[in-house]
């Protein structure tokens, strides 16, 4: 880059802080939300994902014929940072906008990409992600739910669990068996499925912090039209394993606790105990070089690479980071408030899930490690 | 070939072309260094120095603990550099050697003292003793109340203790850099040693796991093996990183200001080194603690150099005591990569 592009590019991405923390600021100030631990899955509002939809701040990547912002992935790390930074509630708009619009965008049809991506961009389109099912466990490619060929599309029957926001989603993300295969990993197919088609309907699961973000859905022979297909029909599972690499390298893998830490911060200021103060230090030591790995990942993404191994990296010491905030948090924040929904209860609470959602530590690292042994 | 390709190649050749000491550093290999002006490296050659950049200096010392290799070229070209800064001759004076104390200038000026650590004293003509707070003060060896009580650290480098007596004479530097950028100075080739040793260690166990066979395969076949190197790995990435961040701190001409990152990544380099010295023994099995097999050279030097200078546990503190002091937005932003680095 040459120096004057860097200068414009460092102007960009400061605009973009300024602009979030207006709105976060303005928002907590008129007690509209209040910060919490693992915001983009469990703190919702859509007035509040419009107002990011008004300001260019969702599908900031994607190409202004679908309405997106055409920046760089450098840029939109500087929102979803400063975003998880304020624990704002970011839940409605997230997984569209991490995940399945970049997915469409990449395998869908232009009719799809067209009916699809520019109401994500305004917060309209919600998504819900219908991959695990019951009795699969983690074994995603174990997948039960069937779409058949009907005239002018399909019909799905199956059911889809641990879908977080489906209670509030217009759309569901479905991953579904299309063709009965010898490798399970064949012949499987991605859908956008309307929420509102008949035949589909959801059942709460409340977690044990007594939350409901957590649902099961069942899809009674519900139609889905023939443009709805994302990609290539059977070629479903190349397409979410890349869908799934690209999800791991984002902020959110490390910033799920960020507002614990942000307390532990104020909370050490009454005190010089260095046992506390070297605790604390090294997690924000340890903070600084996991945002410089995402900064990495989301600027090879930019520069057209698959940045494979480094996603996987940031996930696994992203996921060990934010654990170990909220053991540090026990002893720094000790005494003070520890109900379930304060600060630290909120945290804990939510803790078991960062290992398991995107791969668990175990598969991380046998992802890491099958690129050691190749090369 | 990129500038920092072609300054790594030239100290493998360097390396390759000295013959490796029994223990602690190779005479050979640091006169060869010497002889090249690298140990004069980002200082100034107005001062004497070999001019360059503080990214060289980084290739440098990175690229020689990566070969297992340590040489007290960290302490020395500290010193040389705030002897340049303070308008101090640096060549023709003696060899110079730094150390950081937790000791104040005033400390420093008292009737006695006993400074520990002192990286390569025993060879040295002139020890920069850094302060906590206030100037460096600096003192000759050839003084007849200076004593020098020779100890090594677990590498076998010399490092040894430094007594003043009441009439040891002392000079201040001034002016001369602040103990703040002093301190980030050491903190930034420290990191860059610890995760040049790290890659280092790394490399000589992938290749080990990948070559040795047991129970009829490569070691690198069984899941826990596979997993272990994998682990080691992303202490690779996570050091190189940090030490990528540290350097975007300092930038070209002068000193940002921003020690943050820079002490950020000799904690990250610290914990790394823990960590990979103990799979990397692990996967070595037996093998990997003889003193014929090469593996020491690393892992002794990344148990010595996690605490040199400063403990981990001190730099930590360095980092925290900031943050708490001027609050959460402004560590944020501290700790935030702009495009330009």
């Amino acid at each position: 880059m040459a120096t004057t592009d860097i200068v414009f590019a460092d102007r960009e991405l400061d605009e973009i802080r300024s602009t979030v923390r207006a709105l976060t600021e303005e928002w907590h100030r008129r007690g509209l939300f209040q910060p919490r631990s693992d915001s983009w899955v469990r703190s919702f509002d859509l007035e509040f994902s419009k107002e990011l939809a008004a300001r260019g701040l969702i599908g900031m990547t994607w190409p202004a014929r679908y309405g997106g912002g055409e920046r760089s992935n450098v840029a939109r790390l500087a929102a979803t940072e400063e975003l998880l930074r304020a624990g704002a509630p970011v839940a409605a708009h997230w997984i569209a906008d991490r995940q399945i619009g970049p997915s469409i965008l990449r395998h869908g049809s232009d009719r799809l990409k067209d009916e699809i991506l520019p109401g994500i961009t305004r917060a309209e389109n919600l998504f819900c992600l219908g991959m695990s099912e019951p009795g699969a466990g983690s074994d995603l490619a174990a997948v039960r739910t069937v779409a058949h060929r009907v005239e002018g599309g399909w019909r799905l029957t199956g059911r889809k669990i641990w879908t977080s926001g489906a209670h509030k989603a217009t759309h569901a993300y479905v991953l579904a068996r299309t063709e009965k295969a010898e490798r399970k990993h064949d012949g499987l197919s991605e859908f956008v499925v309307d929420m509102s088609e008949s035949g589909t309907e959801v059942t709460p699961i409340v977690d044990m912090a007594g939350e409901h973000h957590f649902n099961e859905v069942a899809f009674d022979d519900v139609f889905i039209p023939e443009h709805r297909l994302i990609g290539v029909e059977g070629q479903g599972w190349r397409q979410v394993v890349e869908q799934l690499s690209f999800e791991r390298g984002g902020a959110e893998r490390v910033l799920s606790t960020y507002p614990v830490l942000s307390a532990m911060i104020d909370a050490c200021s009454h005190a010089d105990e260095p046992a506390a103060l070297t605790q604390l230090g090294t997690l924000l030591a340890r903070l600084g070089t996991l945002r410089r790995l995402c900064w990495n990942v989301a600027h090879s993404l930019d520069q057209g690479k698959a940045p494979v191994q480094e996603a996987a990296t940031l996930k696994l010491l992203g996921n060990e980071f934010e654990r170990d905030v909220v053991s540090v948090a026990r002893e720094v924040l000790s005494g003070h408030d520890s109900r379930p929904d304060s600060i630290f209860g909120q945290a804990l609470l939510a803790s078991p899930g960062f290992s398991i959602r995107g791969g668990a530590a175990d598969v991380l690292l046998s992802i890491i490690a099958k690129q050691e042994a190749r090369a | 070939m990129t500038e920092r390709e072609s300054l790594r190649e030239l100290i493998t050749d360097l390396v390759a072309a000295a013959p490796t000491a029994e223990s602690g550093p190779s005479p050979d290999l640091w006169a060869k260094v010497e002889e090249l002006g690298l140990g004069e490296v980002a200082i100034d050659e107005s001062c004497g120095g070999s001019g360059g950049s503080v990214e060289d200096l980084v290739v440098i010392v990175e690229a020689l603990a990566r070969h297992g290799q340590g040489l007290p070229i960290i302490e020395i070209n500290t010193a040389r550099w705030i002897l340049g800064e303070s308008g101090t001759a640096v060549v023709g004076s003696g060899l110079a050697t730094a150390v950081l104390t937790d000791l104040t200038e005033e400390q420093l000026l008292a009737d006695g003292l006993s400074i520990r650590s002192v990286g390569w004293g025993r060879h040295t003509d002139l020890v920069v003793l850094c302060p906590r707070v206030g100037r460096p003060v600096l003192i000759r060896t050839n003084d007849s109340a200076v004593e020098i009580e020779e100890c090594v650290d677990l590498s076998g480098t010399p490092d040894d203790t430094v007594t003043v007596g009441p009439s040891g004479s002392r000079e201040i530097l001034d002016p001369a850099p602040s103990p703040e950028t002093i301190r980030a100075r050491f903190a930034l080739l420290q990191s860059a040693a610890l995760v040049g040793a790290v890659r280092g260690a790394y490399e000589l166990t992938r290749e080990y796991v990948k070559t040795r066979e047991q129970f009829g395969a490569p070691l690198i076949k069984i899941p826990a093996v596979a997993g272990s190197l994998a682990t080691i790995r992303t202490k690779v990435l996570e050091g190189e990183a940090a030490l990528e961040s540290a350097l975007s701190a300092w930038p070209g001409e002068g000193f940002s200001g921003s020690t943050t990152p820079i002490f950020s990544a000799r904690v990250v380099a610290a914990r790394g080194a823990t960590e990979t010295a103990r799979l990397a023994h692990q996967l070595h099995g037996a093998m990997g603690v003889t003193s014929e097999y090469p593996l020491h050279r690393f892992t002794v030097r990344l148990w010595a150099w996690r605490d040199a200078g400063l403990p981990e546990s001190e730099w930590a503190r360095l980092v925290a005591r900031s943050a708490v002091e001027r609050g959460e937005e402004w560590v944020w932003t501290e700790l935030a990569v702009v495009s330009s680095s």
